[in-house]
């Protein structure tokens, strides 16, 4: 079977288990519903149970489903970026800027929130793209910009963040759970404005990422390889580095920081659907949202009634599924 | 017709030129070898006329269009390019990696291959003998089929002109006659014009109807092949004893390193030996036979 043919495949497989996906998440729950009442609130549009399949579990499959695309397709694009299949959508220090905002709000005991934005999100919001800014600017400044000096900024960047996180939570014990819930990534309080915000933030983003396709296969060729091919690498260049900063920062001031699906969706993705970003970028987007999907039912119902912490599904069974992959894909 | 013209080039970086008082042209149909040691500016060279230094000064028309008004996308349908290193982080396959050279072509990203894209990439896949390699990944290629997927995707640009810088490093000599054999037929029957930045003196000689040489980035003598190669003028440019002669079979000029006792007594050889010399010497192989 050819890729093209494989990917194709890949995707109306990833569609149909999606699908189901979505079905399973809005029948599981503490409330027992009858599948017919789901079937009776998708064709007939009233069922007993709508309040709790729309507002409660819907909703949160859907913030589910989209964090998942966001950080894959973030993964993906910086993966590609960087020339390096280890970068994911946290290293330019999108997440350590978030958690460093989002305890800083607890810390000030801020209130003020928009729309699909808690206080801590939005200041998580607030600080994770100043972070990432100042990474960039700083690196920028230096004579020779070479994307390895961005990578490095944002590991140093990340791990001041990260240490100026401990230090607050280290001096308010008492805000220490409630922090470390918020950062370990959680959708219990999955809302409709966030679904709406999340949605705001990865519609455009990917419709520009599938538009520079064409582009970032040049770019992950090499910079001066995609200059002689005719791609304006500059600005292609600082277009994608801010779509994958835009869709990290959202990402992780809805739902926390959840690791993994940007680093291990988009490198089992090219062993299925090929290194072309053309394909690649629609693929990640799908499977991460699908593997997210199915991680959180899982954190949910399986310990149920308390829920665990969704990075920890993702990394429990994503790990052992990428490892099998890497080494089937290395025997062929 | 002249294809690319330099007056008075200087490249690198702002406040180290690497090459300096560039002048040379180059015409349809013409097959120019840029000769020199290691660190001589061969690459800057190659690299500045592409517009890819960080620092760039002088007068560079290619076909009659200034070089600094040229954006990247017209630059790529002038001349195409076949760098010395080139290893994709991402498992590409050969029709991929050779399909991106129509990237400046295509004004829609969604539109795919159009059948002229088709045409071309089929033509310089069978031309440079990659046609049957096309569903491989890079990485499984050896060094001389990865060489010629990289000129496939220079010819797959349909551009007058080609660069290629060090076309014949890692390659071994049956690889090396290959790669020029190719370049040798592309410059005669369809008119390209080349430039090759090569350290392999008798490569160059067997196969390039001009040549240049440059010594720390300014060059020291240029013009026909047959009229230009001289004893003295390689003793000076590569510091090493050579002897130059006709081979009588091939009727080519042939340079061999002749072997001079201190130099191998010498302590300090190392340093004083220019870094080229091993490949020189593999180079010239051949003559030991005689």
């Amino acid at each position: 079977m050819n890729v093209r043919c494989r990917h194709l495949f890949f995707i109306a497989v990833l569609i149909c288990l999606t699908l189901a996906g979505f079905f399973l998440s809005l029948k599981t729950g503490p409330v027992k519903t009858p599948s017919g009442e789901i079937f009776s609130l998708i064709f007939h549009g009233r069922s007993d149970f709508s309040d709790i399949i729309l507002n409660l579990r819907l909703t949160r499959a859907l913030l589910a489903y989209l964090t998942g695309a966001s950080l894959a397709l973030s993964g993906a694009i910086l993966q590609g970026y960087f020339r390096n299949p280890m970068a994911d959508p946290f290293v330019l220090g999108a997440s350590s800027g978030a958690s460093l905002g989002a305890v800083l709000s607890l810390e000030l005991g801020l209130s003020a929130s928009l729309p699909g934005l808690s206080a801590q999100g939005l200041m998580a919001l607030a600080s994770s793209l100043l972070l990432v800014s100042l990474v960039y600017m700083i690196s920028r400044r230096r004579r020779f910009e070479t994307q390895e000096s961005l990578l490095l900024t944002g590991i140093a960047a990340g791990a001041l963040a990260s240490a100026l996180t401990s230090f607050l939570l280290f001096r308010r014990a008492d805000a220490y759970e409630q922090a470390v819930f918020w950062l370990l990534g959680s959708f219990a309080l999955a809302d409709w404005s966030q679904v709406k915000l999340l949605l705001l933030a990865l519609l455009p983003a990917a419709a520009v990422a599938l538009f520079l396709a064409r582009e970032m296969n040049l770019l992950s060729l090499g910079d001066e390889t995609a200059r002689s091919l005719g791609c304006p690498v500059n600005s292609v260049r600082k277009i994608f580095l801010f779509l994958a900063t835009m869709l990290a920062a959202f990402s992780v001031s809805v739902a926390g920081i959840i690791g993994f699906v940007g680093l291990i969706v988009p490198h089992a993705v090219r062993l299925i659907s090929g290194a072309d970003h053309r394909r690649l970028f629609l693929s990640s987007a799908l499977a991460g949202g699908f593997f997210l999907l199915i991680s959180d039912l899982i954190a949910r119902t399986a310990l149920s009634p308390s829920e665990l912490p969704v990075g920890v599904v993702t990394a429990a069974f994503g790990a052992p599924f990428f490892i099998y992959l890497l080494n089937r894909s290395r025997r062929s | 017709m002249i294809l690319l013209q330099a007056e008075n080039l200087q490249a690198g970086y702002e406040d180290r030129p690497v090459i300096h008082e560039i002048t040379l042209s180059l015409e349809a149909g013409e097959f120019l070898a840029v000769c020199g040691p290691n660190g001589s500016g061969k690459s800057t060279l190659i690299k500045a006329l592409q517009k890819l230094t960080p620092f760039l000064q002088g007068r560079v028309l290619v076909k009659d269009r200034d070089l600094f008004r040229l954006n990247h996308r017209q630059l790529a349908s002038l001349m195409a390019s076949v760098p010395q290193v080139f290893q994709p982080v991402f498992d590409y396959s050969v029709e991929e990696i050779v399909a991106m050279a129509r990237y400046y072509r295509q004004s829609n990203p969604f539109a795919g291959i159009s059948a002229e894209d088709r045409e071309a990439i089929e033509e310089a896949l069978k031309l440079t003998g990659t046609w049957p390699l096309r569903h491989k990944k890079l990485n499984q290629l050896s060094g001389g089929e990865r060489q010629r997927v990289l000129i496939a995707r220079a010819l797959a640009q349909e551009t007058p002109l080609l660069l290629l810088d060090e076309p014949s490093s890692h390659l071994d000599l049956n690889f090396q006659l290959q790669i020029y054999s190719l370049l040798k037929y592309l410059q005669k029957e369809k008119n390209k014009a080349i430039l090759v930045a090569e350290h392999n003196l008798n490569l160059a000689a067997a196969y390039c109807t001009k040549m240049i040489f440059l010594k720390e980035g300014k060059i020291v003598a240029g013009g026909q092949t047959e009229k230009l190669l001289e004893k003295n003028l390689i003793q000076e440019v590569f510091q090493v004893e050579v002897d130059l002669r006709i081979n009588r079979s091939t009727g080519l000029p042939e340079i061999s390193l002749v072997h001079s006792a201190s130099r191998e007594n010498a302590p300090s050889g190392l340093q004083e030996k220019p870094s080229g010399s091993s490949e020189e010497k593999i180079s010239t192989g051949k003559s030991f036979k005689e």
